[in-house]
């Protein structure tokens, strides 16, 4: 087990920097995440803590000591591919005997390890079999164990869940939540899936274009988004953003989509142009006219089991939000929409930053 | 039945010319095989198996299927390791990567006969290059020891580029993933050759086989524009020595059951590295 600290990495191909400037600094046994649309970069810095890339600037420490120049072996990291990266010719065993086999251990060491690994994993019955014979599931769990039975200082895990369907992907993340859980090893998982993310994860780093846009806990991230993009990003469905703008009786007032909104979020003295965001599950949305709420278009209705998502029209906006399944709506029908004011979250608009 | 009678119909002009081109020479030159046929003599006789008896006591062709067993097993074996290690280079990233897997080529691309006569010239005791560079005075082609070495030489040079495409080939589906894998794993530089590339490659390396074998088996030009089988028959393998029985002396019964000897030699040879492959997938 390892603390990571990232000082300064920069990384360029060619003439373009992909990472710029990034610290990072990775707790002992936690269960970091980093999370980007893909092409941000996350991948980079993943390959740059295993080795498998070296850092064209800035230094990576384990545990206080740099690691730069070390190989993946030295660093003692192990790491979970997204194709699985299983190796096809060999069987489940010797696919998870693998390291240990390059380490030399003995024969007896490596069939009590792997045993012990298989059934950890539930893979008992399949050590026999190569890997084209095996579910995606299963799969996954092998390249798993063949990176656990090193006890590694550091699991990587690079999309992992990313090959499976959806069933499993659920299942599968609570898997290794578990495993993680059981095992306590500093773990970074990189996914491009925010809802993978917020469900796995210690601490997130949100990473665009090469930067760490917020990094703190799931529900901070998700609850106070650092600007707008990680406000767009983090949550599913999208957030919804409105142009509006802060003004009047000591800047408490938000004026937005012809409406005014009053709101104690805003420090007195602070006006100017702003990016509204609200959360499609903060806006309720009915078909009876109710106090305080505004009117509305509803145009389409995605039902979601317990309740609906519904997308309608507001002035010239197109938005999001959720009804109750019984809230009487149609398809163009009017409707109401109802939200708590301390929900909006204000950025602005020049720099995205978060207001208040 | 119905559905047999279309069958037989749509695969019935491919049957009619394979017919034509392949099995009904096969079975003429077998027919030929069967009878003392003297083209000069206008001798042609029926005799069965006597051209067969004569076959297994006659050395001349003892001598030229060692020689040839010997030109296959050689110059396969450094094509392959060669091809191998040339495949592994050329699939690193460098510059000019393209330019090199492109030169690499030239020897395969040069046609046989023009590529012997080129190195028949450089092997000239008086005045080829070779001498020259080495600074003795080998007669390469003259000695049987220097000769076969030699003929293996020029099919080492002019075909590893044919092995390096296919392997370079192979190498390229193998997924980097792997690498990156067995990096992690605590693979150094030879344990990923053995345990991910060599493996991995085994298919592609199977058909390498099987195409090199085939065609060394059955050499004729390289060689016999080099050497013309000699000097006392040392080079001359089975394909040349059925050539000169059959069109410079015109026995074509005799002939024609060296080239079946030949024929079995092949298929056998394709039989058995066929059954590899297939026996490796199942």
């Amino acid at each position: 087990m390892a603390e990571i600290r990232i000082i300064g990495v920069q990384k360029k191909f060619g003439g373009s920097v992909i990472i710029d400037d990034l610290d990072l600094v990775i707790g002992d046994g936690e269960f970091f995440t980093i999370v980007g649309p893909s092409g941000c970069g996350k991948s980079t810095i993943l390959n740059m803590i295993a080795g498998l890339e070296a850092a064209t600037g800035g230094s990576i420490l384990f545990d206080g000591v740099t690691v730069n120049n070390a190989s993946p072996q030295e660093r003692d990291v192990a790491m979970v591919f997204q194709n699985y990266a299983l190796y096809p010719h060999m069987t489940v065993f010797e696919n998870i005997a693998f390291p240990l086999r390059m380490k030399k251990a003995p024969k007896s060491v490596i069939a009590r390890e792997v045993g012990s690994v298989a059934g950890l994993l539930d893979l008992d019955g399949l050590l026999g079999r190569k890997p084209r014979e095996l579910s995606g599931g299963q799969r996954q769990r092998v390249a798993l164990g063949r990176a656990i039975i090193r006890k590694p200082r550091v699991f990587l895990m690079d999309e992992p869940l990313s090959n499976l369907d959806a069933q499993l992907r659920i299942a599968m993340r609570s898997e290794i939540k578990k495993l993680h859980d059981q095992l306590r090893i500093t773990t970074v998982y990189v996914t491009h899936d925010q809802s993978e993310a917020l469900a796995v994860s210690d601490r997130i780093a949100v990473l665009d274009r090469g930067r760490i846009q917020q990094c703190e806990t799931p529900r901070a991230v998700y609850e106070r988004p650092a600007n707008a993009f990680v406000g767009g990003f983090i949550g599913s469905p999208q957030m919804n953003f409105l142009d509006g703008s802060i003004g009047g009786r000591g800047g408490r007032v938000i004026a937005c989509n012809g409406m005014e909104l009053k709101t104690r979020l805003v420090t007195a003295g602070i006006s100017g142009k702003v990016t509204v965001g609200i959360r499609p599950e903060d806006i309720t949305v009915t078909g009876k006219k109710r106090e305080g709420g505004f009117k509305v278009e509803a145009m389409f209705l995605e039902p979601a089991g317990s309740f609906s998502w519904v997308d309608f029209k507001w002035g010239h906006h197109v938005m999001k939000g959720r009804s109750d399944n019984d809230a009487g709506l149609e398809k163009g029908g009017t409707a109401y929409i109802l939200f708590p004011v301390e929900k909006i979250h204000l950025f602005d608009r020049e720099s995205g930053m978060r207001i208040g | 039945m119905k559905d047999k009678e279309r069958g037989i119909r749509y695969v019935a002009p491919s049957l009619i010319v394979l017919t034509l081109v392949t099995v009904y020479p096969v079975l003429y030159v077998f027919y030929l095989s069967l009878h003392r046929k003297l083209l000069i003599f206008n001798i042609s006789k029926f005799i069965a198996l006597d051209n067969y008896l004569f076959l297994i006591r006659d050395e001349r062709f003892w001598n030229a299927l060692r020689n040839t067993a010997y030109f296959t097993g050689l110059s396969v074996a450094l094509e392959l390791l060669l091809g191998l290690g040339i495949a592994v280079l050329l699939n690193r990233s460098f510059r000019l990567k393209g330019a090199s897997r492109a030169i690499v080529l030239i020897p395969w691309a040069i046609p046989t006969v023009v590529s012997a006569r080129m190195w028949e010239m450089m092997f000239n005791t008086d005045f080829g290059v070779i001498n020259y560079l080495l600074g003795v005075k080998i007669n390469w082609l003259g000695s049987p020891f220097w000769a076969i070495h030699a003929a293996i030489f020029v099919d080492v040079w002019k075909t590893t580029p044919f092995v390096v495409i296919l392997l370079t080939a192979g190498l390229q589906v193998i997924p980097r993933e792997l690498y990156s894998a067995a990096r992690i794993d605590g693979a150094g530089s030879w344990q990923m050759f053995r345990s991910v590339t060599l493996p991995l490659l085994l298919p592609v390396i199977l058909v390498v086989l099987l195409f090199r074998t085939l065609d060394a088996f059955r050499v004729f030009d390289a060689v016999y524009v080099l050497t013309g089988g000699g000097p006392a028959n040392s080079t001359e393998t089975v394909s040349i020595y059925a050539y000169k029985v059959l069109f410079q002396t015109l026995q074509f019964g005799y002939g024609s059951a060296l080239s079946l000897v030949v024929f079995f030699c092949t298929g056998s040879i394709g039989i058995f590295y066929i059954r590899l492959m297939t026996g490796r997938r199942t």
